[in-house]
């Protein structure tokens, strides 16, 4: 019997990206299939094949042995591929029946489909209330409806793109026992995931993926979770190996006066998320704190919840033995905080102002840019020349728009802006994102700089390379939760990806 | 684009809406540009015809701002008509009842309390706004017509003057009523208090802390947020603001032309202001010669079918073309090789051919 769904060497590349490079897997009838990678993986763009959003430059997908031409997302449906979004596609004011129904025929919204819909739902033991609007419901009852929606469109290969990402901790459960009913009934999943309990208990095989490839195609039963993580990672190598361009001189000193301390933070949602879970971490005066970890684990709360942009729910936050956890940002940012958010065009620039006004829009309140209470112009502008010179800032013209700069130069405004104000504290997220590797050297270099003044930094990146290069210690994130901290000279990929990827209570 | 260039895509805008406008005035059987001309001879170079459009203007200015000052905080205030009322009446009412005080002192004392009026009724959605995400058009705009509805009944009873044959108040004293600018005429000093308003604006904005923060939030709220600045806060202080000089619009026409409080005093200049707003691009030291601009044609609508014969809802249209024109050159983007229909025009690039 043919397999349900056979790609074979399929590549697809982004420019100079090879995001799928000869990706071949078969996946059977009723089974369910774990895809395991980190972030830029190619776990997403393999999804997106399969749904028809990216054509492949190379390679073919069959279906029961026919192959098949998947063009546009409603040919992928029309042939039994269906997904599930992290972020559902659901009319929020509108019943869970009519959600299931959307885009349909007339003649299918009868009520014998409305049977056929309640006999979907006891095959696979889904308890739902039709009548209910979507925006009244829970999370997993919304995630629920998603499926059942798919499952109405007869589909037989059902893609599960992170799932259980959005779900409270107690729903995670009935959710995975969900899927081997679905599995049992003759369902085929693929289980997008990077969480490896998950793998184990709802998974028969596991593929592998790194740098697009497919690195291993593993039965779950018979393999160690540990044989996965690393497979994930890559080579066993050792931090020493991986920051073998350290750029810390060595023996470099870090004083020992604690600068931030956290203190039992959480940050909880009404859902009773736990995004940010007992976060204990401390970082001293001068000293680099990497935070490594699989993008969407908690960094973002984390940054923002040290510069007062999230409230706690619980915890204390400490910085120079005084209590900021309830100073608002601009009394965090006169403290000496500064920070470098994710999203520099949404968060970290005002893109319709020019350069200048921009490396002044955390401090305009600063003496330097005031005039007898007004604003000094001249002072922003050559303060400004100043730091477009010291970051090399292209085009070195601080009056144009901020939007007239490049992404790499813009988040170099951004870096600049931050780590020349910032006197106790910086956080940085992702600071190397869309820099080259000059630039980002470049940077990494200052950020030492400003640890040598004595600034504590928190130095949050996926890219784990970059975190062992520049950090004195390395804190890992899962889950929201520190799963482990280790010293960036004698770690290794391995018990990183295993830190990464562990589950709570370990 | 910079601000410059701003200024110059929206002259270019007028002028391409003038002569759209000529079109409908020759369909409407005349001649464009002897309509131009009559309009203006008789709104701007005319002694009387002058006056005429300053008292026009002074109104339509401060309403101006009142759109102006929000929505460089990014929130639309629909609301300026409904505040105009509302200091309209407010100013009235301490008009007619403080004791003799000299006429100054007097017209603090007005001015003030229709500045709190008009600043009042654009809190209440300005809070909605800012604290409970309700949208704030509709709510400025709906609290119009309760105002206009106050107002008429303010006029119909407890202020309605005795023996009036219609809905007004008794006239306010003599001390209290403006001085007037131009001998003989009706133009008063309201318009320099609305020149006055906006020059200030105008260094607010550009030059104090307070005011390169309220900017911050129009233009980007999550980045001004991150930037420590309380977006909140910036929405409800520009709608208060707004709504005040809008109030101070409503004294204007109290205390500067009509000397008595009317139900339906204001002829919809609240609404003009957003046309002043968008004529200005949103820049509080053009809008006087916007509001100017805009009073001419509105005051020269009544000219124009007098000495021409062009109907005057061409002169409304005219003034919609305007507003459309205007509008269009704001967002309209300069099409480059990079975008928009030049790009499809221009043969490709091959991509492959080396460089990112």
């Amino acid at each position: 019997m043919a397999a349900v769904l056979s790609v074979a060497e399929v590549s697809k590349s982004f420019g100079a990206v090879q995001a799928l490079n000869k990706v071949t897997f078969e996946a059977n009838r009723g089974e369910c299939i774990a895809i395991l990678g980190e972030n830029g993986a190619g776990k997403t763009s393999l999804a997106s094949v399969l749904m028809g959003l990216y054509q492949p430059d190379q390679g073919q997908v069959a279906l029961d042995g026919t192959p098949c031409e998947l063009t546009n997302p409603s040919v992928a449906l029309d042939n039994g591929i269906g997904m599930i979004h992290q972020h559902f596609s659901l009319v929020e004011n509108m019943t869970a029946l009519e959600n299931i129904q959307i885009g349909l025929p007339a003649a299918k919204r009868t009520q014998r489909a409305l049977r056929d819909v309640h006999g979907i739902c006891s095959d696979f033991g889904f308890d739902v209330d039709f009548s209910a609007k979507v925006e009244d419901m829970p999370v997993g009852m919304k995630q629920r409806v998603e499926i059942i929606k798919a499952l109405y469109r007869n589909v037989s290969i059902l893609i599960l793109d992170e799932p259980t990402s959005v779900l409270a901790p107690t729903e995670v459960q009935p959710f995975l026992d969900e899927i081997r009913v679905m599995v049992a009934k003759g369902l085929t999943v693929l289980l997008i995931t990077h969480k490896l309990e998950e793998i184990v208990q709802a998974a028969d095989r596991v593929l592998i993926m790194r740098h697009g490839r497919i690195e291993g195609d593993l039965v779950v039963s018979e393999t160690e979770t540990h044989q996965m993580s690393s497979l994930m990672m890559g080579s066993g190598d050792t931090g020493a190996d991986l920051s073998q361009k350290v750029l810390k001189e060595p023996g470099r000193s870090i004083s020992n006066e604690t600068a931030l301390a956290l203190s039992s933070v959480s940050v909880v949602t009404e859902n009773g998320v736990r995004l940010l879970d007992d976060i204990n971490l401390e970082i001293s005066k001068g000293e680099i704190l990497g935070v490594a970890g699989i993008d969407g684990n908690g960094q973002r709360e984390l940054s923002e919840a040290i510069c007062g942009i999230l409230e706690i729910t619980e915890g204390v936050i400490v910085l120079d033995g005084t209590d900021i956890t309830s100073q608002t940002i601009s009394e965090r940012i006169e403290t000496g905080i500064g920070f470098v958010p994710e999203d520099r065009h949404a968060e970290g620039l005002v893109l319709s102002l020019s350069v200048a006004e921009n490396t002044a829009i955390r401090t305009i309140q600063d003496p330097k840019f005031k005039n007898g209470g007004f604003v000094n112009r001249r002072a922003i502008t050559s303060y400004a020349d100043d730091l477009v010179a010291e970051y090399d800032i292209r085009p070195g013209d601080p009056s144009l728009p901020a939007s007239a700069l490049s992404g790499g130069n813009q988040q170099k405004v951004v870096l600049g802006r931050e780590i020349e104000t910032a006197s106790r504290l910086l956080v940085v997220v992702q600071p190397t994102k869309g820099l080259d590797v000059g630039a980002t050297r470049f940077v990494q270099q200052k950020i030492l700089e400003a640890s040598r003044r004595g600034v504590a930094v928190l130095y949050i990146s996926t890219e784990l390379e970059h975190v062992l290069e520049v950090s004195d210690r390395v804190a890992v994130i899962a889950f929201g939760r520190i799963s482990g901290v280790v010293d960036p000279t004698t770690t290794s990929s391995q018990e990183i990806g295993m830190l990464m990827t562990a589950s709570k209570g370990e | 684009m910079s601000a410059s260039q701003i200024q110059v895509r929206v002259l270019l805008s007028i002028v391409i809406a003038l002569c759209l406008g000529g079109v409908l005035i020759v369909i409407d059987g005349h001649n464009p540009l002897a309509a131009y001309a009559a309009l203006l001879n008789e709104s701007f170079l005319d002694y009387w015809g002058l006056s005429n459009t300053l008292v026009k203007a002074s109104p339509m200015l401060l309403a101006g701002l009142a759109v102006i000052l929000p929505l460089r905080a990014g929130v639309f205030n629909i609301g300026g008509e409904g505040q105009i009322y509302m200091g309209g009446l407010f100013g009235a009412v301490v008009a007619l009842n403080i004791p003799d005080t000299p006429g100054v002192l007097g017209l603090i004392a007005i001015f003030g309390a229709a500045a709190v009026g008009g600043g009042l009724w654009a809190a209440f959605p300005a809070y909605l706004r800012a604290y409970k995400g309700t949208n704030e058009v509709i709510v400025t705009l709906l609290m119009n017509f309760v105002a206009i509805h106050i107002v008429s009944y303010a006029v119909s009873g407890p202020l309605m003057a005795e023996g009036a044959p219609y809905p007004y108040s008794e006239e306010i004293a003599d001390q209290f009523k403006l001085p007037i600018l131009m001998p003989r005429s009706d133009a008063h000093l309201g318009i320099l208090i609305g020149v006055l308003a906006a020059v200030l604006l105008y260094f607010w904005i550009r030059s104090t802390p307070s005011g390169f923060r309220l900017d911050l939030v129009g233009r980007n709220a999550r980045a001004a947020t991150y930037a420590g600045v309380n977006a909140k806060r910036n929405i409800m202080m520009s709608m208060i603001v707004g709504g005040a000089l809008a109030g101070l619009a409503g004294a204007i026409e109290v205390a500067g032309l009509k000397y008595r409080l009317f139900h339906l005093f204001s002829d919809g200049y609240g609404y003009d202001g957003i046309v002043v707003a968008f004529l200005a691009a949103l820049n509080p030291i053009v809008a006087p010669v916007a509001a100017f601009f805009l009073a001419g044609l509105s005051a020269g609508a009544g000219t124009m079918q007098r000495s021409i014969g062009v109907e005057g809802s061409v002169v409304e249209a005219i003034e919609g073309i305007i507003v459309i024109c205007v509008a269009a050159a704001l967002v309209v983007r300069k099409p480059t090789a990079d975008s928009g229909w030049l790009k499809r025009l221009l043969p490709q690039r091959n991509k492959n051919a080396g460089g990112v």
